[in-house]
């Protein structure tokens, strides 16, 4: 899988693509619009992560020239304008998703992997992460033999953490995509805790294997093996 | 036109002022004057030729050959003078001249009046020659017992000679009463409004460094005064909010820096003597934790800030109180039940207002979370509306350890606490929830108020109307 990295902060585009190159993606940088412009033009990717701010051409003139071209290579716009109206602007010059910074690395990863997912089959409804089942139809989880019952709440939690299993989730990406709350002050953070608490208890008390794991200073993952 | 005259300074616009209204009296009162005297003079010369008639016509004779004649009878002074200055024609009925007496010689008059047409009381004013102007009077008389028409005249030149005099001083002096009033108005003016200099001299002195000056007031009762009053309480105002912006900045800077300061401070240290992976993971844990409260902080700024620029009525909608307040409560049930805490919802669903929904329910959500994480365990916190004259109130009630009254309005600034000393442990937030909540509502149109003592809990009541414009923005915050 290759990755365009348009994004003139160099610091923030080789943290990037180290992030990206050790999950498994080939990941190609350019720093300016142009540059950008001129690899997208000669060679395919499939996916791009598109700063907006960028000196001359900015992110979004690189779109929409990419777009003229028929292009449907899917885009992540990076930006730290937030504002409705720019989410607009950006969505309807041809980006593909967006991503506020900052944003945590987990959060990019999961948008990228998302935009790739859009082509082929949607979720699975039935999952096995090591001995954990999980029905989304029937609402159905187990840990090996052991049926858990889950509040509704707990359930939607554990089917974000599930289709994200082995990927980080930072409690941000919780509170939009499973709160759907989408102002970033609203204090919830301390209520997502709460829950995945009640989660951790029953499903990981009493086993060997401790499938939620924290990831200090960002966040939660699904995984069957322990921490590396 | 108008721009012209918006142009100049006040106290020119006075002194034309000035000029133009004395000009405009000045010549309304000649005007008047003039017609006055006019009209007297034009009256006591018609008089003199009544007696001028009254005395001539008795003189006249007719002799042997039917020619008319004028014998000077009586003692009327001195008779030369008489003769000279008598002044008479008498014609037929035929309109033939039977006499004409002039005191000037005839041949010094380059066209005689006309004969005359009527024959009844008539006076006119005739023109003999250039510049000699006459006042007739023709009225029909009996020459032992012949009807003739008499004409009597008399030189109007004296008259028109005082009537000239006048317009002549008014054409002299006009003008310079005109030029007295103008540099009058102008000085007056200037005199009058010589303390505004002064003023604008001095509150030009005063800059953002010296907002604590004022400008004297020597008389807080005259037009001035009152001038000065209100600039010394915009002044104050503007004070207040300059203070309190240097005080959020001061605020936002520190909330800012301490956790840039303890990345630093960890990632140096790790730097320095960190070999192992495990203090290493460790370090990069608790950065990324101080790189996330900075995240949060940031959004709190600019969501304070961000609901300053939107226009609220945008999104306004009918928002059903009783639903938002369960759906708050469904939310945050979970955080209260970890504390003990029963959270309940006192409403019906009858309730609905026109408002914000996204602002008021980050209000509310910020109201409950701050009850629920200062109430003490197994305690009660209960939302609850009531309708009231021209609106709602909801309330946040907690049985908390209250809040000072001292602190009833500070809660509400920027970075406020109470308790100095949690400020950053204890999951203490950003320390904008307040903040936030009161300018959501205020955005609503409403306002948040506060009752509480110290150990006996607060009531947190946001006051909406039904409907209404946002309030102004306040100075700062």
């Amino acid at each position: 899988m290759r990755v365009l990295l348009i994004e003139d902060d160099g610091k923030t585009a080789r943290a990037l693509a180290s992030g990206l190159r050790g999950e498994g993606f080939e990941a190609v940088t350019a720093k300016t619009g142009e540059e950008g412009f001129f690899l997208l033009s000669r060679e395919s990717f499939d996916v791009v992560i598109l700063d907006w701010m960028l000196p001359g051409r900015d992110g979004i003139e690189v779109l929409k020239a990419l777009r003229a071209d028929g292009s449907k290579t899917p885009v992540l716009l990076l930006t730290a304008r937030d504002a409705v109206e720019d989410r607009v602007l950006g969505l309807n010059a041809g980006a593909d998703d967006y991503l506020v910074k900052p944003f945590a690395f987990a959060e990019l990863l999961a948008r990228v992997r998302a935009l790739l997912r859009r082509v082929d089959s949607g979720n699975a409804l039935r999952q096995q992460i090591g001995d954990l089942t999980f029905n989304i139809q029937t609402r159905q989880v187990a840990r090996g033999a052991r049926q858990i019952a889950l509040t509704p709440r707990e359930f939607d939690l554990l089917t974000f953490l599930a289709q994200h299993h082995d990927q980080m989730v930072t409690r941000q990406m919780i509170a939009r995509e499973v709160w759907r709350e989408p102002n970033r002050a609203t204090p919830l953070d301390n209520v997502i805790d709460v829950h995945l608490a009640h989660l951790r208890r029953k499903l990981d008390d009493g086993e060997a294997v401790k499938l939620i794991q924290t990831v200090r200073g960002v966040g939660f993952v699904l995984r069957a093996e322990a921490a590396a | 036109m108008k721009g012209w005259w918006q142009r100049r300074s006040v106290r020119f616009r006075l002194a034309l002022w000035y000029a133009a209204a004395t000009a405009l009296v000045l010549i309304a009162f000649a005007w008047f004057v003039y017609e006055v005297i006019e009209h007297r003079l034009a009256a006591e010369i018609d008089r003199q030729l009544r007696i001028d008639f009254d005395l001539i016509e008795p003189q006249l004779d007719i002799d042997s050959e039917g020619r008319v004649q004028w014998t000077l009878r009586g003692s009327h002074g001195d008779e030369g003078f008489a003769r000279m200055s008598a002044w008479f024609e008498v014609w037929s009925e035929k309109r033939d001249l039977l006499l004409r007496h002039w005191p000037v010689p005839e041949a010094n008059i380059k066209q005689a009046p006309s004969a005359p047409y009527g024959s009844t009381l008539k006076f006119a004013t005739v023109e003999l020659e250039r510049g000699l102007f006459v006042r007739m009077m023709e009225r029909p008389g009996r020459v032992q017992g012949r009807s003739v028409i008499i004409r009597v005249f008399r030189d109007e030149t004296e008259m028109r000679r005082t009537l000239r005099e006048i317009v002549e001083v008014s054409v002299l002096v006009f003008p310079l009463a005109g030029a007295l009033a103008a540099i009058g108005g102008y000085l007056v003016a200037t005199r009058s409004l010589a303390p505004l200099d002064a003023m604008a001299r001095q509150a030009r002195r005063i800059t953002s460094e010296s907002l604590s000056k004022r400008l004297p007031n020597l008389n807080p009762n005259d037009e001035l005064g009152r001038l000065a009053t209100v600039f010394n309480e915009t002044l104050t105002r503007l004070e207040a909010s300059f203070a309190e912006l240097q005080r959020f900045t001061a605020d936002a800077s520190h909330e800012l820096r301490s956790p840039l300061t303890a990345l630093r401070a960890v990632g140096e240290v790790a730097l320095r003597d960190g070999n192992d992976p495990a203090m290493l993971r460790e370090t990069i844990g608790s950065m990324l934790e101080e790189a996330e409260r900075l995240t949060d902080l940031v959004d709190a700024l600019l969501t304070l800030a961000r609901m300053d620029m939107t226009k609220a009525d945008a999104a306004r909608e009918n928002v059903n109180i009783g639903a938002l307040l369960e759906e708050i409560r469904d939310q945050f049930e979970v955080l209260a039940s970890e504390k003990g805490q029963m959270l309940t919802v006192t409403s019906d669903h009858n309730i609905v207002i026109s408002a914000d929904r996204t602002l008021l329910r980050l209000a509310l959500v910020n109201l409950v979370h701050n009850a629920i994480k200062h109430g003490p365990s197994n305690s009660k916190i209960s939302l609850a509306v009531a309708r009231r004259q021209g609106g709602i109130d909801i309330s946040v009630s907690d049985s908390g350890q209250g809040i000072a009254a001292e602190y009833h309005e500070k809660i509400f600034e920027p970075f406020f606490r109470v308790d100095k000393a949690r400020s950053r442990s204890g999951g203490g937030g950003v320390g904008l929830g307040l903040a936030i909540a009161r300018r959501a509502v205020q955005r609503n149109g409403g306002q948040i108020i506060v009752e509480s003592e110290s150990n006996r809990g607060s009531v947190f009541r946001i006051e909406l109307p039904w409907s209404s414009q946002p309030a102004e923005r306040p100075a700062i915050t």
